[in-house]
């Protein structure tokens, strides 16, 4: 009997030892709490941009600042556009989202709240609309609606809505500073992502861009300058056959002048610097014919009273790059067989016209409108950089030879040149894609030139078709690490293709600014004006 | 199983090598709808026809790089409804220069019509147009010079005694090309050789085939011009004559003749005018004119005075661009037959239509 009592004790000790651990290890993991499943629905986009980078960005902020563990789960996108495809086969989601549809949708998924809203985008001005449903009905809808006259408000927007939510649902006080993702550790540089220096996963950054000018044609080039000699800098940008100069008001764009040309010219390249030297800085245009195998360049300059053209019908590409000193060269690249295969001269101005003073050493397959003068590397001569015609970076040293090549891909534009002569018919020719500029710049905290330098990327890798596509784009702002250019900052990726930028301080506020020109839109469609461009720009605060 | 193995071990292989490499898939499909009336001067003129077809240069194809110094391509056509290879190869670029083995375009092709009538003819064979379309060869290129060691053709010495030849080849057909440019200007110089033993009977010829071509072309604004002038013997050897409205004749074709244990030479002399403007990325218009002509180098065969056989073709088009990689070409125009070697008249072709094509 004594040696049962015992046995029997000893088992009841097991087992509320284990169902002590149990229920502790339970608690410890978060099972025993009721943890609450939301499904945040993609926001609806009223703007007659493509704003579907924004819809996901809304989308992956939300869920980021509204998650937490063990208490708070938001399901993922896939899982969204599934149920959300489900509901509209099955008719249950017809037209907009509201409180009925997302409560029924909500049940249906299973999930405790119901997250959807709207974006719309007027000029600059945005709102922010947005409600989050309980699907119990136990609590009242929490409706958010908030306006701003600024795009890059959209992230302090969003973090004053999650914080409600938090606040008011999931009674969680979190200050808005700490949506910002760490960065304490890293290197900033404004609006830019963290990259790493190579291998490390990119970085969030807490502020966005700055939207300045919307436009319904291609920008297909871009450059700053303070043209007029006012004091201020302008923005010239560049359609097929017009120049555009713009000076900064508020933070819009507001266009002082437009300067049209003959209809068959499509520029491809922009830079503006004083070369001649007479205190105006000239507009150096590289342009094509339309029939894309000829060049007709021109020069644009400022009297003190009207923009005149010093120079015409030139078959020359025009880059001007900083050199080590900082002071501004011309540089130009003759026609040759093609975009990659003409001489580069250091020009010299010469009697009101631009002369041919020096041929600079490339490699082959070298575009001047993607090169730029380094060092690359610390303690180094004359270095240049470049991307070639197979969009590799390539690390030029001082005898002319590629020192080094990127295995990864950058630069491509949608500025092409028809190439080939194997078939008159223009509709099979191939085409060269000119890249676009590369610039060397002081940034970050160590204040070292970096290379800012633009990637497009095409949708399936470039391998279908003859036209390029391009799904996204982003400025990578790169340094040498020893043994290869890695990138160091980078923008988000920007829906379309970024066709130029530059660094300017245009608000005059002892800041400099990154100004992109990004294509969201440029198809070519009968009956439909389908092209869209921005120019945005990040500031580079450190 | 160790040939599956061994398939599998391929394949892995392959699969590999397509994921080092970068490969751009193209290709484009292209459909001719064209009315064309027959005017015949020895017989009633029969209705008007319409034709709906498949064009045989849809194509579909990839660049491939492995490298930046090593690069390939490929491309198949629609010729007859089957697939054919257009082009194979593949491209050495060594520095100083570039080495191609495979096939490929010849060098003697110097275009600039946009014609689309029939297959996409651009001025091709009746028009003027040097046109040696493509061949296996071996091709040397520095700059603006093509050097290349091509396939030989010898099916076309017509034997009309009938006692049977055979040929006999020491060297490969040798084409050399060179363009230049300057600012808008683009002048091109093309010429090719070949020649071959041909055994008539007891008899030994050579059947030596030559020609040259020029060809200029040149933009101002949105206006574009070329023009071409090209000769030579037994051209049809070497590239593209066909002035007999698609009969097989040896004159027509522009071969030598073997007649009486002799080789007749055909010298042929052609050219073409092309104009273009552009109005904008979706509309432009181009007119063209070409005229060829050959002729044997004998007056009388087999008791028949011979002429000079020649054809001429004019069109104007609107190439139409609804969107990038979307075509639309209405065309309107004539091919002239003209006089055959015999004096007898040809065929007059008037047709319109348009050609419709989508890239992808």
């Amino acid at each position: 009997m004594r040696q049962f009592m015992q046995t029997f004790f000893a088992f009841k000790i097991i087992v509320v030892v284990l169902t002590f651990f149990t229920f502790w290890a339970a608690a410890g993991t978060g099972l025993c709490r009721d943890a609450k499943t939301v499904a945040v629905f993609p926001f609806e986009m009223n703007s007659s941009q493509d704003l579907g980078f924004l819809q996901n960005g809304l989308f992956s902020m939300l869920s980021s600042r509204l998650s937490d563990a063990g208490k708070v789960d938001v399901l993922d996108r896939q899982t969204i556009d599934s149920a959300l495809a489900r509901a509209k086969a099955g008719g249950l989601v017809k037209g907009a989202f509201n409180e009925g549809t997302a409560r029924d949708l909500g049940a249906q998924m299973g999930v405790d709240y119901v997250l959807f809203g709207s974006l719309t985008h007027y000029g600059e001005s945005i709102s922010l609309d947005a409600s989050m449903v309980d699907v119990s009905g136990q609590k009242d809808t929490l409706a958010f609606f908030e306006q701003s006259n600024a795009m890059g408000d959209v992230i302090p927007l969003v973090n004053a809505f999650a914080g409600d939510i938090n606040m008011k649902v999931f009674n969680r006080n979190i200050d808005n500073k700490l949506y910002a993702r760490p960065q304490e550790q890293n290197p900033s540089l404004g609006g830019l992502q963290y990259a790493g220096g190579g291998g490390m996963p990119a970085m969030q950054a807490s502020r966005g861009f700055t939207t300045h000018l919307k436009m319904d044609e291609v920008i297909r080039a871009m450059a700053t300058g303070d043209l007029n000699k006012d004091g201020r800098l302008q923005v010239v940008t560049a359609t097929d056959s017009a120049l555009q100069i713009y000076h900064l008001e508020g933070n819009l764009f507001t266009r002082e002048i437009q300067l049209d040309y003959a209809s068959y010219l499509r520029i491809i390249g922009l830079d503006v610097a004083d070369i001649n030297g007479n205190g105006y800085p000239e507009i150096f245009v590289t342009a094509m014919t339309i029939h894309r195998q000829t060049l007709s360049s021109f020069v644009v300059e400022y009297n003190g009273s009207s923009y005149t053209t010093l120079q015409e019908g030139l078959s020359y590409y025009f880059r001007v790059i900083d050199s080590v000193d900082g002071n501004p060269v011309l540089y130009a690249q003759d026609k040759g067989r093609g975009p990659y295969a003409g001489k580069i001269y250091i020009m010299s101005p010469a009697n009101n016209t631009y002369r041919e003073e020096k041929a600079i050493r490339v490699p082959r397959g070298t575009s001047v409108l993607s090169l730029a003068r380094g060092p690359v590397r610390e303690n180094s001569g004359d270095e240049f950089l470049s991307i070639n015609q197979h969009h590799r970076l390539v690390l030029i040293n001082d005898t002319g030879s590629d020192e080094w090549e990127s295995t990864e891909k950058y630069g491509k534009t949608n500025n092409y040149w028809i190439t080939g002569d194997q078939a008159a018919d223009r509709t099979v020719r191939d085409r060269a894609y000119f890249n676009p500029r590369i610039k060397f710049h002081s940034v970050g905290e160590d204040r070292k030139k970096k290379v800012f330098l633009i990637k497009n990327s095409e949708f399936g890798a470039g391998s279908l078709g003859r036209i390029k596509r391009f799904k996204e784009g982003r400025v990578d702002v790169m340094s040498w690490n020893g043994i290869a250019l890695a990138p160091v900052f980078q923008t988000v990726p920007l829906q379309g293709w970024v066709s130029d930028f530059d660094i300017a301080d245009i608000d005059n506020d002892g800041i400099e600014e990154l100004l992109i020109s990004v294509v969201t839109r440029s198809k070519i469609a009968i009956l439909a004006k389908d092209k869209t461009s921005n120019i945005i720009s990040y500031e580079l605060k450190n | 199983m160790k040939k599956i193995i061994v398939a599998v071990a391929a394949l892995a292989l392959m699969a590999g090598s397509a994921y080092a490499a970068d490969w751009n898939f193209y290709g484009n499909a292209r459909i001719n709808t064209f009315w064309t009336d027959t005017d015949r001067e020895n017989a009633p003129d029969p209705d008007t026809q319409f034709n709906e077809y498949l064009i045989s240069i849809s194509r579909i194809g990839a660049h491939v790089k492995v490298s930046d110094e090593l690069t390939g391509r490929f491309e198949y056509g629609a010729g007859g409804g089957n697939a054919n290879i257009r082009l194979l190869y593949g491209e050495w670029d060594f520095g100083a220069g570039k080495l191609l083995i495979g096939q490929d375009w010849e060098p003697l092709n110097l275009t600039g019509s946009s014609q689309v009538y029939m297959q996409e003819s651009a001025l091709e064979g009746f028009g003027g147009e040097m046109a040696a379309v493509r061949a296996p060869q071996i091709k040397l290129t520095f700059g603006g010079l093509q050097v290349a060691f091509v396939q030989n053709e010898d099916t076309n010495v017509n034997d009309i005694n009938g006692v049977g030849t055979t040929t006999d080849f020491v060297i490969p057909k040798l084409e050399v090309k060179y363009a230049y440019t300057v600012d808008n200007w683009k002048f091109t110089m093309a010429g090719g050789y070949q020649t071959f033993d041909v055994n008539i009977g007891a008899v030994d010829e050579d059947v030596t085939s030559w020609g040259l071509g020029l060809d200029v072309a040149a933009t101002f604004g949105a206006f574009s011009f070329s023009a071409q002038v090209n000769g030579g013997s037994n051209v049809g050897n070497i590239w593209l004559i066909d002035v007999d409205d698609g009969v097989n004749n040896t004159i027509g074709n522009g071969y030598a003749l073997v007649w009486n244990n002799n080789v007749i030479d055909n010298d042929a002399i052609g050219g073409r005018l092309v104009v273009a403007y552009t109005f904008n990325e979706m509309l432009g218009v181009e007119v063209g004119y070409g005229y060829q002509e050959t002729e044997y180098d004998a007056s009388i065969i087999n008791g028949v005075n011979i002429e000079k056989d020649d054809s001429q073709s004019y069109y104007i088009q609107f190439p139409i661009t609804l969107a990038p990689g979307v075509f639309v070409v209405p065309e309107l125009g004539v091919v002239d037959f003209k006089d055959r070697w015999d004096g007898l008249d040809e065929d007059k072709l008037t047709y319109f239509g348009a050609k419709w094509q989508i890239n992808f």
